[in-house]
């Protein structure tokens, strides 16, 4: 199936726009039932650092492609997210995970997000390319 | 668009959840728990069996909760959907919230 792809402006306002699209996209792709929580959550947190980061002296667009990952190498079918924008260099990895064994009172609670994609997704991998963040999300439907 | 509705007596917040605790809707709660800071609220009991999904945006704002309320307010959790118990547990946050399926203090 081929991809789709959607560019919105950068901002909490078209928020909901950016996860009507992933969803319904989601859906075409046949996202299994039992994934469709998880793949909204590492969404959300994927743009929601996007637009809390990149454009911090204005505004700019974040572009979303999402496709079918096909079975390869005995590896079952999935699907890759793919968030790229123009703004500021920003890799979400170099945050480090917060520490689960701090007290809740005392836990700092940056990076969270990060950790929920990572907790969510197989692969994530973060590259600036001509002045652009790219931000890639991969899972294979196994299990 | 989600609409949270709010009750506050006797120390204890209570806060019907509906739809999606998400980057959205979260700040408004946020407004709201901010607001009760040095009111001495004992507990915070949070209705969530028509939430539908919670990101680490709504998370933040119950633990808010506790960070800025005091380490001593109870929080209780009522009937959440199976999706968001396991956001909950992903993040270990099951230790500090009680999960009733009714609330009982």
């Amino acid at each position: 199936m081929s991809p789709a792809k959607a560019t919105f402006p950068a901002r909490l306002d078209d928020l909901s726009d950016m996860m009507a699209f992933l969803e319904k996209e989601g859906a075409r792709l046949e996202v299994p039932a039992g994934f469709r929580n998880k793949l909204e959550l590492a969404c959300e947190e994927a743009l929601v650092n996007v637009i809390s980061y990149a454009y911090p002296e204005g505004s700019g667009d974040l572009s979303l492609e999402i496709r079918e990952l096909p079975p390869h190498a005995g590896a079952p079918r999935g699907i890759e997210i793919v968030l790229v924008d123009s703004g500021i260099p920003f890799d979400p990895l170099a945050h480090t995970d917060p520490d689960m064994n701090v007290a809740v009172e005392d836990r700092t609670i940056g990076g969270l997000g990060i950790f929920l994609i990572r907790k969510t997704m197989d692969e994530v991998h973060y590259s600036r390319d001509h002045d652009r963040n790219i931000f890639t999300m991969r899972k294979r439907f196994g299990d | 668009m989600s609409e949270f509705t709010y009750k506050f007596e006797n120390g204890i917040v209570e806060v019907t959840l509906e739809g999606k605790l998400d980057a959205i809707a979260a700040p408004k709660l946020a407004d709201y728990l901010k607001g009760l800071v040095g009111q001495n609220v004992s507990k915070v009991v949070f209705h969530a069996a028509n939430l539908t999904f919670i990101s680490s945006a709504g998370l933040r704002v119950i633990v808010f909760a506790k960070q800025k309320l005091g380490a001593a307010v109870d929080v209780y959790l009522i009937k959440p959907p199976q999706e968001v118990v396991d956001v909950i547990n992903m993040t270990g946050f099951e230790g500090f919230l009680t999960i009733q399926d009714s609330f009982q203090p």
